[in-house]
């Protein structure tokens, strides 16, 4: 018989870099679902995403199991990817922080159309675009 | 132990307009990681020591941007605490082979009445090595395996220090285990005490490899479950501490990522021994004539 599912957690947190640090600990602890373990399993199925923030999915059954399953990066962060930015690295009082190219933009679009509310890769390439501009950086092409 | 403190920025916000809001945390500041809670809140981890006035300032700007679409709606402060104690406190005696016994210091009386050789209290403390996990099992049964009697181990990634604890328990007459994270030191150091091994036969350092160990110390039985990325990186430096006819135990390998391993260790002289598989994970033997 299938095991009962009592929920979801949905996480997005550095890949092969998982600790018991917020967000891991008090989303996983509070369902008595084993931290250390699924920090072990998330760490070594994401190694070589290398930091890169991956998201999450982690189903907690009745018996205080779990599975998961990863998902592409979320847009945010692919755009700091290829605008070549680190994490933390804005400069105050610079209103453009950097630039990416309408290729660039398509590519994450193409990316994140199965996690993206949009019908074509055009309204996709539309949101990336948008979500460029808010970080401050240029889309150019 | 150093205390961190965490803050959590909870928001109301689209789904449409959440990758603008984690663009803004990615570009300045390094988030721990987001969390998206049933209720629809999302939510941004970062260390306490990131967050300002100014930092307050500039997302009520940032904000303002977007016409009110995304809402700061709380904002929670938590100290390090033992985030895994519901689990860790539903734990029980678990058998590993034969000759072993796990079990938490309130089941010993359970764990007595199973007849097993050895037997091993570990009460974790958000520390990984509890039996529970295929990586450490694997390690456990390699170790009977092979012949500890006089041996010097030196346990890598040491955890709740079961790996060295069961290696003296077989004969070892003396342990280095070495861990990275200060809840690990701290419980590693609760358990061997628990079990009979002061400072004297397991020694504890908190640190990496290359820092608490000085490169004159050699071992018998190097022992180190711990991440394919950190075993890829450290293969010479664990070389360098291995005596000519010594032993390695490498755990916390997914079957995909063995074969990579192999090669970097015996590039670095060391030639396989024995593999064992417990579901996808893979632990491996190796010999040392270096």
């Amino acid at each position: 018989m299938a095991k009962k599912i009592t929920g979801y957690i949905k996480l997005q947190i550095p890949g092969g870099k998982a600790t018991p640090a917020p967000p891991v600990g008090p989303a996983l602890g509070q369902k008595g679902v084993n931290i250390m373990e699924f920090c072990k399993q998330f760490n070594a199925k994401t190694a070589k995403a290398d930091g890169m923030i991956t998201p999450v999915v982690i189903t907690v059954y009745s018996d205080k199991s779990f599975t998961f399953v990863t998902k592409t990066p979320p847009a945010a962060v692919l755009l700091l990817k290829a605008a070549k930015l680190e994490k933390g690295s804005k400069e105050s009082n610079r209103s453009k922080v950097g630039k990416v190219t309408s290729a660039q933009v398509k590519e994450i679009a193409v990316l994140k159309m199965p996690d993206l509310n949009a019908a074509s890769v055009e309204t996709a390439m539309s949101m990336v675009a948008g979500t460029a501009r808010s970080m401050g950086l240029l889309v150019e092409g | 132990m150093q205390q961190i403190e965490y803050l959590s920025l909870v928001f109301e916000v689209s789904l449409e307009d959440e990758d603008s809001l984690q663009g803004y945390f990615l570009l300045n500041y390094d988030p721990q990681g987001f969390e998206e809670q049933s209720n629809g809140s999302f939510v941004v981890h970062l260390l306490k020591t990131q967050w300002n006035d100014d930092s307050k300032q500039n997302l009520s700007a940032f904000l303002a941007t977007l016409n009110g679409r995304i809402t700061l709606v709380d904002t929670i402060t938590q100290a390090t605490t033992d985030w895994n104690a519901q689990w860790e406190a539903s734990i029980e005696p678990l058998r590993i082979s034969e000759d072993l016994m796990i079990t938490p210091s309130w089941k010993l009386e359970e764990a007595n009445a199973s007849g097993a050789t050895f037997q091993i209290v570990i009460d974790p403390k958000m520390s990984f090595g509890t039996g529970h996990h295929e990586t450490t099992r694997l390690c456990l049964k390699m170790i009977e395996h092979i012949v500890c009697t006089d041996k010097k181990i030196l346990d890598l990634g040491s955890g709740t220090g079961i790996l060295a604890l069961y290696a003296m328990m077989r004969g070892s007459v003396h342990a280095i285990a070495v861990d990275t994270d200060e809840w690990a030191f701290e419980n590693s150091k609760e358990n061997c005490e628990r079990n009979g091994y002061g400072s004297k036969k397991i020694e504890l350092r908190l640190g990496k490899l290359s820092t608490v160990v000085s490169p004159e110390e050699q071992f018998d039985i190097l022992i180190a479950n711990i991440h394919r990325n950190v075993l890829l990186t450290i293969n010479n430096q664990i070389a360098d501490h291995q005596r000519s006819g010594g032993v390695l135990i490498l755990s916390g390998l997914l079957e995909y990522d063995a074969d990579e391993v192999i090669e970097a260790y015996q590039a670095s002289g060391y030639q396989l021994q024995e593999r064992l598989q417990e579901n996808e994970w893979v632990c491996l033997r190796f010999s040392y004539n270096g």
